[in-house]
């Protein structure tokens, strides 16, 4: 659009140029010349509003989308038309001024009336003239017309002297002259023209001519008289006329040098003054014209130009502008383009250097902000997956970070206690109320909350036994005024620890009581042997009964030992692949009676697990000796025995209708000599527990809502360990 | 011509940048619309053949404006231009000019004689009292020799008769006087047709 702008007004202003020398100089360029120049300009100014037009409509538009630069633009687009618009219309309207009032200073009232009189006078001297030669020649033709034809030459010539005449020629009517007289040395016969003859003929008439002198460049005028000559007074005195026909006097005499010049260059300026008054209106519109198109050319090329010239001078300040946009939003490769060395292009180049600084500290900003995030990433997945509940806190007890456990231990909603107060974020608050009281205490002693401090709580959660410790300790300094809890659940490693404790004193006491028992045993059985035969009857039988009860409890507590042998043992694992379902069946039949209905509820054929047979074999036993007890009063006694596969883990579900157990010993029936039986030594799901977790699985009982009890053991498929 | 305007409209319309050739148009063209009435009439035309050649002869009547027989008055010489152009008329094509010829006569005032003078368009200098003589005088033009022979035989010709004030004579501000009718003296272009016998 520039070139086409820049092009325009060129091609505009040579127009203009063209059309002032056409003015000045009218052999150069001819009129159509000069109205295709006119038309042509008018067709450029038309261009240059049409151009003007669209790029003020383009640059409106940029300003109504708020395109950056668009609206600084405009302003100096309007500057810049103003700067152009107040001189140029002032130079116009001076110039329009000026030259009507030049135009109408030619034509004076004074000056048209001086030349009219001139051209005035020089008629009237010519009319004097006119009637001078025209008296003079009748005076002539009468006198040649009383006088004999060989006296006329005399009587010319004489009063051609007497009258001043120049050239006085006496012809006939066919051209050929008969008398002639002349003032001047040398005369040449003059040529006589056919239509003056003829015109002469009928009657006298003067005719004036112009001439140039050879020698001197002089106007001239000539007045010439043709006058008809009576010949008929000489007829009449019978003198015989020369020709006998009638006879044409010229008369030629010069206007004086002085006046022709004086009145040829009066009627010649007249002339020429009065083309120029007729021109007067059309040179003020043509000028007019020409200034106007001036005016247009030269401020809609300004205009135009101003649209070229604010482009290039907003540009770099828009492009800063949407620069510091991109910037702000956050984009720091944005890249100016430095053009020139001027102070624009210094802040640009300033501008760039910064933008590149900001770009390198953003990415090492970036760099570390990525490596706190992975290390604090790291940090939440390492506490998220921590089995230890921890949780931050703050000096008015409101929580300011918890991990999974925490949520999980206090029954938080995920993501939501995040600055509530610890005790109303906890969901059980009666459960933890301990807890919470020695927190509080913690927090309000200010000796105690320096240090770190560990404590351990025991409560019942589902009548099973809880076991927590909490450790509370300051944060750093830098975060002061924060606290972190960490609280471990125990219960399972006092578990642990029991049963570790419990196998010791059971391989303790099958140690240290299995040996006195044999010799005890054999002592009875050797007293009773020795001494039944020896004594009386009664006394034998006290004997006999004494040693059989001897021999009876050893043998109870040989069983005893055996069993806290047995669960004190810890022997290395046979395992194999098996089929569990057939294994199930197995022992299903030992147990079915008819006074014991057992189903087992398993569509496929065979689970094929990893495991030790014969330990699981135990564990099965256990439990169907104590479904078996657990049902012996039960009218219609039945087991239902139930396998599911579960991905990688099978499940073992056996469902009684028996008694059930007691509610106060159900959450401990797995610790060793916890017993509903009378005669139960409280080993049996003790080991059971064991085998079970030595194969990695759960077991689960849990008493029915009717009656019966319900075991659900879990054991995984592959056994690796 | 209905066929042909809507084309060109059609055309107009599909195609933007004919606006501007529309626009140079307009320009160019209104700057004829600027001239005068038709105040010289040719009557009598008649048409006959010279030994060589042919020659026209017609009559024509000059209305002068006020405005320009108060320039004549004035001492303004005002010269008219008499053109003649021979055509050959063609079908499918443009007519073809074969001849073209041109009469000058000129019509002054002398303000020191205080008579007007005619320069016919036999080159002969009259002069004459009033302007009315004057003009009356240019009326006739007869035997004006056209200078063609008649070489294709078998087409017919048409003469264009214009006469109008020549401008280049007069001073160059009315010479491009744009607004201004009362300077714009001519006839309409008269059209003849010429059947010749070979």
């Amino acid at each position: 659009m520039k070139y086409i702008i820049t092009s325009v007004a060129i091609i505009g202003i040579a127009l203009l140029i063209l059309l002032a020398k056409s003015l000045s100089n009218t052999d150069l360029i001819s009129s159509d010349t000069f109205r295709f120049l006119v038309a042509l300009s008018v067709f450029f100014v038309f261009s240059l509003i049409v151009l003007i037009a669209i790029q003020v409509f383009r640059l409106l538009q940029s300003v109504k989308k708020e395109i950056i630069g668009s609206r600084l633009t405009l302003r100096l687009v309007l500057s810049f038309g103003l700067m152009v618009l107040i001189p140029v219309s002032i130079v116009y309207l001076v110039s329009v001024n000026f030259l009507t009032k030049s135009i109408e200073s030619w034509f004076d009232v004074r000056v048209e009336s001086a030349l009219e009189g001139g051209l005035t006078l020089g008629q009237k001297t010519v009319d004097i003239l006119v009637n001078d030669i025209e008296l003079k020649g009748k005076s002539i033709a009468y006198s040649l017309s009383n006088t004999l034809p060989e006296k006329r030459q005399s009587l010319l010539i004489d009063m051609r002297e007497k009258f001043a005449i120049q050239d006085a020629v006496l012809f006939n009517k066919n051209g050929s002259i008969n008398l002639i007289s002349s003032s001047r040395d040398v005369l040449m016969p003059p040529s006589i023209d056919s239509d003056d003859i003829t015109k002469a003929s009928e009657g006298y008439f003067i005719k004036i001519e112009f001439s140039d002198n050879i020698e001197t460049g002089d106007k001239e005028i000539f007045l010439k008289a043709f006058i008809p000559v009576d010949s008929n007074k000489s007829k009449q005195k019978n003198v015989l006329d020369v020709s006998s026909q009638q006879q044409i006097l010229m008369l030629t005499q010069p206007i004086p040098r002085s006046i022709a010049n004086i009145a040829v260059t009066v009627e010649s300026v007249y002339e020429e003054y009065q083309q120029l008054t007729y021109s007067r209106n059309s040179l003020k519109i043509i000028y007019t014209l020409t200034l106007t198109l001036v005016l247009l050319l030269a401020i809609l090329s300004s205009v135009a130009i101003s649209f070229i010239l604010s482009r290039k001078f907003s540009r770099p300040l828009a492009m800063l502008a949407d620069a510091t946009k991109e910037i702000a939003k956050g984009n720091y490769k944005k890249f100016i383009p430095e053009s020139g060395k001027d102070e624009l292009g210094v802040l640009v180049k300033s501008f760039n250097s910064m933008t590149s600084q900001l770009d390198s500290a953003t990415k090492n900003a970036k760099k570390n902000r990525k490596s706190l995030e992975e290390a604090r990433s790291f940090l939440e997945i390492i506490l998220t997956n921590l089995v230890t509940a921890v949780v931050v806190i703050d000096d008015s007890k409101k929580i300011r970070l918890y991990n999974k456990s925490a949520s999980k231990m206090f029954n938080f909603k995920l993501g939501n206690a995040e600055g509530k107060l610890l005790i109303n974020a906890i969901k059980n608050k009666k459960l933890y109320e301990g807890l919470l009281k020695f927190i509080e205490e913690y927090l309000e002693n200010p000796k105690k909350n320096k240090k770190q401090i560990s404590t351990e709580f025991k409560f019942e959660l589902n009548h099973n036994e809880k076991i927590i410790i909490l450790q509370i300790s300051p944060l750093a300094e830098k975060i002061a005024g924060s606290y972190v809890l960490v609280i471990d659940d125990i219960t399972m490693v006092t578990k642990a620890q029991r049963q570790i404790a419990w196998g010791e004193v059971a391989r303790r006491l099958a140690h240290e009581i299995k040996n006195p028992l044999t010799p005890i045993q054999l002592m009875a059985e050797r007293i009773q042997h020795k001494f039944s035969k020896k004594l009386n009857k009664e006394d034998s039988g006290v004997l006999d009964k004494s040693t059989t009860t001897i021999v009876k409890q050893v043998n109870a507590l040989k069983v005893m030992v055996n069993e806290f042998a047995e669960y004190s043992r810890t022997p290395k694992m046979q395992k194999n692949k098996f089929n569990i379902k057939q294994l199930l069946g197995e022992v299903i039949d030992l147990y079915t009676s008819k006074s014991l209905l057992i189903t087992l509820n398993f569509n496929k054929d065979s689970i094929f697990i990893e495991a030790d047979e014969n330990k699981l074999r135990q564990v099965l036993i256990n439990i169907f000796d104590n479904a078996k007890d657990a049902l012996r009063n039960i009218e219609s006694p039945q087991v239902r025995v139930s396998l599911d596969l579960k991905v990688d883990k099978v499940a073992i579900v056996i469902q009684d209708n028996g008694i059930g157990i007691p509610k106060e010993i159900i959450n401990r029936i797995f610790e060793p000599y916890v017993t509903s039986k009378d005669n139960g030594t409280g080993l049996g799901l003790a080991i059971v527990n064991k085998i079970i977790e030595e194969h990695n699985g759960t077991i689960k009982i849990k008493n029915l809502v009717k009656s019966g009890v319900k075991i659900i053991i879990m054991l995984p498929t592959k056994n690796l360990n | 011509m209905t066929i042909m305007m809507a084309y060109f409209m059609h055309y107009l319309k599909s195609n933007k940048n004919l606006y501007a050739v529309l626009i140079i148009f307009i320009l160019t063209g209104n700057l004829n619309a600027f001239e005068g009435e038709k105040n010289i009439e040719i009557k009598n035309f008649n048409f006959e053949k010279n030994e060589n050649s042919y020659s026209i002869g017609f009559v024509q009547k000059i209305k002068l404006t006020n405005t320009i027989k108060s320039a004549i008055n004035k001492g303004i010489p005002f010269d008219f231009k008499i053109v003649c152009k021979v055509f050959i008329k063609n079908n499918f094509w443009f007519d073809k000019k074969i001849q073209q010829v041109e009469l000058f006569y000129r019509i002054k005032y002398k303000a020191l004689k205080q008579v007007f003078e005619v320069h016919d368009i036999y080159g002969k200098k009259k002069e004459f009292n009033s302007l009315d003589e004057a003009i009356k005088s240019l009326n006739i033009v007869k035997d004006w020799d056209l200078n063609f022979k008649n070489k294709y035989n078998t087409y017919k010709y048409y003469v264009v008769l214009k006469i109008k004030l020549d401008k280049k004579k007069l001073p160059k501000p009315l010479q491009v006087n744009f607004f201004d009718k009362s300077w714009n003296i001519e006839s309409r272009k008269y059209e003849y047709l010429l059947e010749l016998v070979t």
